[in-house]
């Protein structure tokens, strides 16, 4: 049947890497990654015809973020997977010179580990804007919520990793794994 | 521009958002700001740092979502084999008779076991909209933001009207996956309670409004009308589910 799978693995198999990544970020770990990203393969599959070209990474990582939240929600059996954004921790600025937060990013498990502790809302408004280098209006698009949702959640989400990069270095001078 | 504009512009400037003109005063003003230079330029680690901790699929991924692509069966057709003919004259009437009543028979109980499926999905789904934080994925009671919202996400239009004034108001809307297909999933609220209306293209024709057995609690109320299917599932009485209903048509028909 490879003449009728073509046109998708075409279209959106190149966008693995992404959606991948998006599903790494969301479910904090390789396997659930994995599945997540082959689930929403076959979602998306079988509802290639209502794909109406343009952006099919956007709208792969639509369905990934879809399946991943979904599968969340059933695993966590109600618990909110987003904490409301009015009761979030209020982040003070930390004082930071570039130099210090340069060589902290040098590391890329510290990287990595900071932006894991970042609210699933902010991460993944951190991960469509640096890792896929979308526009606001594209991770509006593709998170469903207005521009300035989005300008917020990437200003705060931000904060916090740069707040939590500098912090970790100085309390602990080292990687924490 | 002062630093306040400034601080504030860092970001949509790094991130290229602004047009040309902005840009080059955000540009002069970092010229000329020391503090502000910094946080450019802190903003900038930040960027870089987050870019490089991207997660590449790891090996033979690729491979297994391309063979769980190729296994599976792109439109899941209804499986009902048409033998009956054949049989006719091979075996007579009396068996073609029997075998035909099996066959209406199963016919039946296939339509009512997916119906069955289709009923718990539509009220799994309900109850996940209320226990999660899921409710919404559009949230706005303006029919003018929710309707756009679905564009793209669908691939059909499903008519969206606020009903305020009849007592329901629109709380937004999201897509749903049910019974391997994408339906809308429009919610609106009655007196603190929420109603999902999930929304479909129908092949067959209009339907009066009729409610289901209650699941789980849950009361069901469905109607076709206009090339779509409607169900609507909650927690309030059947009655107002019924008066939703045909609010909503009334709303729709004369949009239509």
């Amino acid at each position: 049947m490879e003449n009728e799978t073509a046109p998708f693995e075409k279209t959106i198999l190149p966008h693995l890497d992404a959606a991948y990544n998006l599903a790494r970020w969301l479910t904090g770990n390789e396997h659930d990654a994995r599945d997540m990203v082959q689930e929403s393969c076959l979602r998306a599959f079988k509802f290639f015809g209502s794909f109406r070209g343009g952006d099919a990474r956007a709208w792969l990582l639509t369905i990934v973020r879809n399946t991943v939240y979904s599968w969340l929600q059933r695993r966590q059996k109600g618990e909110h997977v987003f904490q409301p954004e009015e009761e979030m921790e209020k982040f003070e600025d930390v004082s930071v010179n570039p130099e210090q937060l340069l060589a902290r990013s040098a590391n890329i498990e510290a990287v990595r580990a900071a932006i894991a502790q970042l609210s699933p809302e902010f991460r993944e408004a951190v991960v469509l804007r640096e890792m896929e280098n979308y526009s606001y209006k594209e991770i509006a698009d593709i998170v469903g919520v207005q521009i300035g949702t989005v300008m917020s959640r990437l200003a705060r989400g931000r904060r916090q990793l740069q707040r939590i990069l500098v912090q970790s270095e100085n309390t602990s001078g080292g990687i924490v794994s | 521009m002062n630093c306040d504009d400034a601080r504030r512009l860092i970001a949509p400037y790094s991130d290229g958002e602004l047009d040309l003109v902005r840009s080059l005063e955000v540009e002069e003003h970092l010229r000329g700001c020391e503090s502000c230079a910094a946080a450019r330029e802190n903003l900038r680690a930040l960027k870089q740092a987050a870019h490089s901790a991207y997660f590449h699929a790891p090996d033979g991924l690729r491979e297994s979502v391309l063979a769980a692509v190729r296994a599976s069966d792109p439109i899941p057709q209804n499986v009902v084999v048409r033998r009956a003919p054949r049989f006719w004259i091979a075996t007579g009437v009396a068996l073609a008779a029997g075998i035909l009543l099996g066959f209406f028979a199963g016919q039946i109980r296939i339509r009512d076991a997916s119906e069955q499926s289709l009923l718990a999905a539509l009220t799994d789904s309900h109850v996940r909209s209320l226990i999660g934080a899921h409710l919404t994925d559009v949230v706005s009671s303006d029919q003018h933001t929710v309707r756009p919202w679905f564009e793209g996400k669908l691939d059909f239009a499903p008519p969206v009207t606020d009903l305020s004034g009849q007592g329901f108001p629109l709380v937004g809307g999201r897509v749903e996956y049910i019974d391997g297909r994408a339906v809308a999933a429009l919610v609106y609220e009655r007196r603190k309670h929420f109603i999902n209306l999930f929304v479909w293209p129908a092949t067959a024709g209009n339907q009066e409004v009729k409610g289901e057995k209650p699941q789980r609690g849950y009361n069901i109320v469905r109607w076709r009308a206009a090339g779509m299917n409607y169900w609507a599932v909650s927690e309030v009485a059947e009655d107002d589910l019924r008066k939703f209903a045909v609010a909503f048509e009334d709303a729709t028909t004369s949009a239509r």
